[in-house]
Order: structure tokens, then sequence, then C-alpha cells
């Protein structure tokens, strides 16, 4: 069974907890939707927010913080309310801090980003947002008094700063449930639908309260995860890679030659996001996926290599398309000699491509 | 102008295992078809019709992300489809020694109906055998939501004094027990779900298959009764829409059907009209479900799609449970036809990296002693949930409720229904 404190600190599970409760779900789920049945919906996730360039804000942030960097910020998750004008804007963390803590440029950009959306979004009327940061429930009243401080901070800087509150993500005996230290510093739709603290995620007896994940994996986040909660998701691409793979083998009609590209794999196995990752993630992972490809494959069928991301092979007749899906079926994402875990974690070899074709 | 009627009579003859004559034309057909269910004088004296009566099997090509393939290309190598006109071709089996084994007309886009006369088992046989290895093709999938709507549609149109046949059927084919066989097993998943009768292990499970033919206004009042009376009266698998005239059109869950009534044409369309239906509400439900990705600013993205939710009447008891992920879910001999990566969440939950292993298509799918909930990437085929649920019904649950998101699967039949009426 997960340790169900890693849970809680871990940002795909927060991240999927919360693209949960904005889902459309029947009655009495599994998964209740207390953000959706409050009225709000996902706008983005990671859409940029401009700094304010006027000079009073350019020169609070250097002065609280040696903030010269203007580039935007990108919270986690942009919401929007079916009425309220106010759109909260999510940041989630794996733990609070303190108004000192080195996360403190990233509060200060962003809360002095916020108040007035309207630039981020090519508008001319003032879309006001509001800062919530989101983290484990004993960090949660810390990190709401962190986010005052720096907003006041701001303030008496002369900067108009956006509101701040903060949701608590707890594990109870009935399931995952979120509140916040403060109801009153949200803003009002969510203060009231988190004022009776409501359970997103239900427990069911001895079963995980994981939901099913969207966003199985995250990149840029190894270092603040759980070791086992990695690699879990990383297993879970893997799944999701080889699935991919079966659909791509599944579908052809022999005879044929079926073309792999490690790109449209990755993408698929990730409704699309991959596309979003940084490049260097996106290279890394595509290029893994090609290996993935190769060493499951290898055992049953030759196969070329057109260009450095893709493998394609013949699939002459049925009895050679079974013998690829049964090799494909028995592919285990656990196995260290295959997953991505493993392949994106070697160091190069000799014979490996640099992604310009040399060697 | 002298006419050889001996020539004509031979080349047009129905032979005895249901071949179509080679005709080279719609009306040629239509015409052929219209008199087909008529009894020949000598069939009147023997007092029966020795006759195959027709079949429609109703199919839908698959979306995938590349184009459909043309039609023919659909086929394997031994079914030659001569093309009569722009929906509707002959189909000739060099296995069946060329000779024409029914008409394939595309009644609705995705949607081609074969049309045979042959018997029942060898038209079952060339069905599975065309359409159950290709991941291009599928049956339709009639759930007993569908058939349901369909059976409503019955009870607005017909007199009530007119007989409406129904047939329900359910076995508990999950349900842990200490006797079952595992060659029987095997077996078993390996067939055909109409043909589950050939298999009986020790098996001692619950197994319901119930058919009414009764006047309708008579069900129409008695069977709210029947269905809280008894669950598997919830698993509608036939539905016999009455014709105009005498007879009717007796429709199947796995999309077959036969021509009961005495006319071809009527037949043709009350299968178009269950084509509209369910092209409406499967591309609604494509609409609603389909996950996806898209792009919001600059590298941001924002997640649309629902989920599908099917929910068990009473939640599983934990060793069908285990026998459901051990045969549905992990055995590519499942009778669900989904395979993929299984995660174990717990004793009762399970997460699957899974493939729809007809389409070959992927998707999410949560299986709990609760409910099932299923995650479907764009492009996937309305289909799958289709077959999903009536599946369910048949074999795990016969009253389970069905959500599209937070709608009612009911719900949205019906207002397709509307939509396509």
């Amino acid at each position: 069974m997960t340790d169900e404190s890693a849970l809680l600190s871990d940002q795909v599970f927060q991240l999927n907890t919360f693209l949960w409760a904005l889902e459309e779900l029947p009655e009495n789920s599994d998964a209740r939707p207390v953000l959706r049945e409050a009225g709000y919906y996902l706008v983005a996730i990671e859409r940029n927010v401009l700094v304010p360039t006027d000079e009073t804000t350019l020169a609070a942030l250097a002065t609280l913080a040696e903030i010269t960097d203007r580039s935007p910020c990108r919270p986690d998750l942009w919401l929007r309310h079916a009425t309220d004008a106010f759109e909260p804007l999510i940041e989630l963390k794996a733990h609070g801090f303190s108004p000192e803590s080195s996360n403190r440029r990233q509060a200060l950009k962003l809360i002095a980003s916020v108040s007035d959306l309207a630039p981020s979004l090519g508008e001319t009327d003032v879309r006001p947002g509001h800062v919530i940061y989101a983290t484990g429930v004993d960090d949660a009243n810390d990190m709401a008094s962190t986010l005052s401080t720096l907003a006041a901070e701001l303030d008496s800087e002369g900067v108009n700063p956006a509101p701040t509150g903060a949701i608590g993500l707890a594990i109870e005996d009935k399931g995952v449930v979120l509140s916040s230290p403060d109801t009153t510093d949200l803003p009002g739709p969510l203060g009231n639908a988190l004022a009776n603290r409501p359970t997103v995620l239900h427990r069911d007896g001895e079963n995980d309260l994981q939901p099913l994940y969207f966003i199985p994996w995250i990149p840029g986040i190894k270092d603040s995860q759980d070791a086992e909660l990695h690699s879990a998701g990383l297993r879970e691409l893997t799944a999701r890679v080889l699935t991919n793979l079966l659909a791509a083998v599944g579908q052809a009609l022999p005879p044929t030659t079926v073309v792999l590209r490690g790109d449209t794999l990755l993408r698929d196995a990730t409704f699309g996001i991959s596309d979003r990752w940084r490049d260097k993630d996106r290279r890394t992972f595509s290029d893994s996926v090609v290996k993935v490809v190769e060493r499951t494959l290898k055992s049953v069928v030759d196969l070329n290599r057109p260009s450095t991301d893709s493998r394609e092979f013949d699939l002459p007749d049925l009895e050679t398309k079974d013998a690829v899906i049964d090799r494909i079926e028995n592919a285990d994402p656990a196995d260290p000699s295959t997953n991505l875990q493993a392949i994106t974690e070697e160091p190069p070899s000799l014979f490996d491509e640099f992604t310009d074709g040399s060697k | 102008m002298a006419w050889d009627k001996t020539a004509y009579a031979l080349r047009t003859m129905a032979t005895a295992p249901g071949y179509l004559p080679q005709l080279d034309s719609r009306k040629a057909f239509v015409d052929y078809l219209e008199g087909y269910a008529e009894p020949t004088v000598e069939e009147l004296e023997d007092g029966k019709l020795n006759r195959k009566l027709l079949k429609t099997y109703m199919l839908e090509t698959a979306r995938h992300e590349s184009a459909t393939p043309s039609m023919d290309s659909l086929f394997p190598g031994h079914v030659r489809l001569q093309r009569l006109d722009d929906t509707l071709y002959r189909v000739e089996d060099s296995e069946h020694e060329g000779r024409v084994v029914g008409l394939l007309e595309v009644l609705e886009e995705r949607h081609p109906v074969w049309y045979t006369t042959l018997d029942a088992k060898i038209s079952n046989k060339w069905v599975r055998q065309v359409v159950d290895r290709n991941p291009w093709l599928d049956r339709l999938w009639l759930s007993s939501p569908i058939l349901f709507e369909l059976w409503n549609y019955v009870k607005r149109t017909t007199p009530a004094h007119r007989y409406v046949r129904l047939g329900f059927e359910h076995e508990a084919w999950y349900e842990a027990t200490h006797w079952f066989a595992e060659a029987d097993e095997e077996d078993f998943d390996n067939n055909e779900p109409q043909n589950d009768d050939s298999v009986r292990g020790l098996a001692e499970r619950r197994r319901s298959r119930v058919t009414l033919t009764e006047q309708l206004g008579v069900l129409e009042e008695k069977l709210p009764s029947f269905r809280s009376l008894y669950d598997p009266m919830h698993s509608l698998v036939s539905l016999q829409i009455p014709s105009g005239n005498r007879g009717g059109h007796l429709l199947f869950f796995d999309g077959h059907a036969t021509n009961r009534s005495d006319s071809f044409v009527e037949h043709r369309r009350e299968i178009a009209k269950v084509l509209k239906l369910y092209r409406a509400v499967t591309e609604y439900s494509e609409d609603q479900l389909w996950l996806e990705t898209t792009e919001v600013g600059d590298d941001a993205f924002t997640v649309k799609g629902a989920p599908v939710t099917i929910r068990f009447s009473r939640p599983l008891h934990e060793d069908t449970f285990a026998r459901f992920v051990d045969l549905g879910l992990k055995r590519r001999t499942s009778k669900l036809r989904i395979g993929g990566y299984v995660t174990r969440r717990g004793p009762t939950k399970v997460h699957v990296a899974a493939i729809d292993r007809h389409l070959w298509q992927p998707f999410l799918l949560e299986a709990t002693s609760r409910q099932l909930t299923a995650v479907l990437p764009r492009g996937t085929c309305g289909n799958t949930i289709h077959r999903l649920v009536t599946n369910v019904q048949r074999l795990l649950d016969p009253n389970v409720e069905v959500w599209l998101g937070s709608e009612l699967y009911e719900t949205a039949v019906a207002n397709s229904m509307q939509t396509a009426a």
C-alpha cells in the first residue's frame, strides 16, 4: 500500500486530485468534483502570467528579492468560475515554506502579477486573479501566513498585491479532504465549497487512495518527489507507451510495414502533453521510447532504423503480427532492462546517436 | 422475343445453403429479396418454409488516426466486393466457390450492413472470420439502454394488440465459484457470446435467459414490475420490432438482425432507423468523453473530456472482483476483449493502461468492486463503450448505472433517439 504521507506531498497526486475535483462526474461517485460543483472549471495548466513592467513593481521585486528576471510565471492550475470574477491561480507544493525560503522569489512574482490578469489574456477589462498555494494540510496554515506576509511586503513597496490564500490536502479516514486554514482568504465560491472540508477522493476499504492519473508523470520534479512514487510514475508512463505500441501493431493490416516514431508514441501516451515539455525532456523521452520499442521487439522482428527517432519493421502476415503482439503483451513495464526509468537514467553509450545523427 | 425461362430460373435460383443469385443491380436484388420470404406453392403444400431467413449484420468501420482503408480492402483476400452502385456491393467469396454470400450496403456513413440468406451457422462463422480479427471493423453493440430505447419507440408506434418479443440474458460469469474447470473457462472465453451454450462445465452460477412473446399492451403493463422483481431483466439482449404486416425484425445485442417480416424493404428501413440512432448516440458519446489536451497560450494546455462510469448495483464480492480482473482484464481470451497492463491498488481496485483488443485503441480504466471508470483518448471509438456496457450487463451485473460524465447514458440514448427521429 502506498505511503499516504508521501502521497500527500506528491505533486503528481496533488495535480490529479485537483483534476478529479474539476471533472464532470455522476452523483455519489468515488471521486467528488467539489470544485466543479462550486462552479469552477479548468482554464489551463502552466499558462504564462506576465510580470507587470511598471517601474514600481519592478523596483519592488528587485528590492524584496533581487528579482530582475521578467520571465512570465507559470502557475500549475488556472481556474475560472461561472459567475465570480476572481480567477484562482493554484500553485502545488510538496511542502509549505517560510517568507525567507528560496520559493520567496516565485511567490512574490506571482502575487505581484495576478492582481490583474487582463494583460496576460490580451484583454482590456480588469480580470482579477487570486493566488492560492496548495500543500499538505499540516503546512497550510504557515503557507497562508507566508503568502500574507509576502503580499504585505509588496503592498509596503507600493505594489497592489493579488489576494492570497492556501488550500490544505489531508488524508483522513473518509479519504482525501480539501480545506483551508481561513476560507475567507479564498474567492467566495471557493471558500464556501471548502468550508465543510469536502472529501474529493473517498476511501474504499483497504484500497489505495490514488485515483486514475490523467497525468502520471511530470518532468523536472524528481528532486522533490518520493523515489518510489517517481518510479511508479515512470512505470505507468511505460505501460501507456506499450499500449500505444500495441495499438500501432494491432491496427496494422498485414502485409505492411509498421513505422514507429518515439515522439508520436510519447505524445499518444501523454494525451499530447509531451508536446509542451521542455525540448530537452521531450527529446530524452522520445529517444528512450525508441529504445523501449527496440528492446521489446528485437527478439521477434528485424528492426530497421530509418531515422534516429524511429524504427520500422515488416509485418508480412497475421502470424508475425500475432507474435509481435504476444511479445508486447508479455512486456513488463516494471522490467528494469526495458522501462523508461532505467533507459532515461542510463549513461549514453558509444552507440547512441546524437539527435544530429552524429555519434 | 423468346425468353429462356429455364436459364433465368437457374441463374436466379437460391441454392440450398442460401447463396444469393448473381444479379447485377440494386433493383434486381431488391426485387429478388422482396419476394424471397414469400413461400412457394411447394412450400405451402409442405406446410413449412425451407428457405433460410434473411439475416442482417450491422457493422461499424472504426475510427483510427490514419484514414480508413477503402471498403474492399477492409475484407480478407478471399472476399470480393462487386460494386453495384455508390453504396451497394455484391459480396462473393472464393472460399465459397466464388458464390454470392450476401450484399453489403453502406446504409450510414461508418455503418456497412451485410445482408445474407446463408444458414445462420455459416453466416455467423463468416462474420466471425471477417470482423473479429479486423481492427477496422466491429459489430454494432446494441447495449440494453439502446434496445430499451427502441422498445420505447415500439411502444409509441405500435398498436397494443401486436405481439412483441423481448429477450433478456444474464450469466454471472465472473461470479466466483469452486466448481468451474479451467479448460472450460478457456473455451468459454474463446467462444462467441451467442455460442456460450456449447460449453458447460461444472460451474454453478446464476444464469438467466428469458424470452417473452406477448401482446405489446400486456408487456407495457407488466414489464416494469418484472424488472423490479428480477434484475436479469435489466439486461435486454433482443427485441423484435413488429412489422407493418405480420412478423417483425428481430434485433440482437451483437448487431445482427433477422428479418421475420414478409418485406425486405421494410426490414432495410428499420435497420436504417437503428443505425441512425446508434450513430447519433455513438457520436454524442465520443464528443462528451474524448479526453484531449488542447493548447492554451504559449506551451500551456487544458484537459477536456469526461470519464464514463459504470456503477454496479451492489459491490462485487472480493472473489468475484478478483476473478473479473483475472479473466476479464488480464487474459487474452477475455470476453470483454480488454487487455493491457494492470496495476493493483488494493484488494478491490486496479488501474489498467488498457487496450481494446478488437479495435486496438488504448484507454485508461479503473476497476473497483463498486464501479468501472474509463477515460477515452480522443479518437477512441464509442463502440468500445457500447460493447463494454453490453458485456458488463450480460456477464457481471445486469442492473448497472452508466454515466457519460455526469449524464446518464440512458438519457443520452433517449436524446439521441429524438435527434435521429
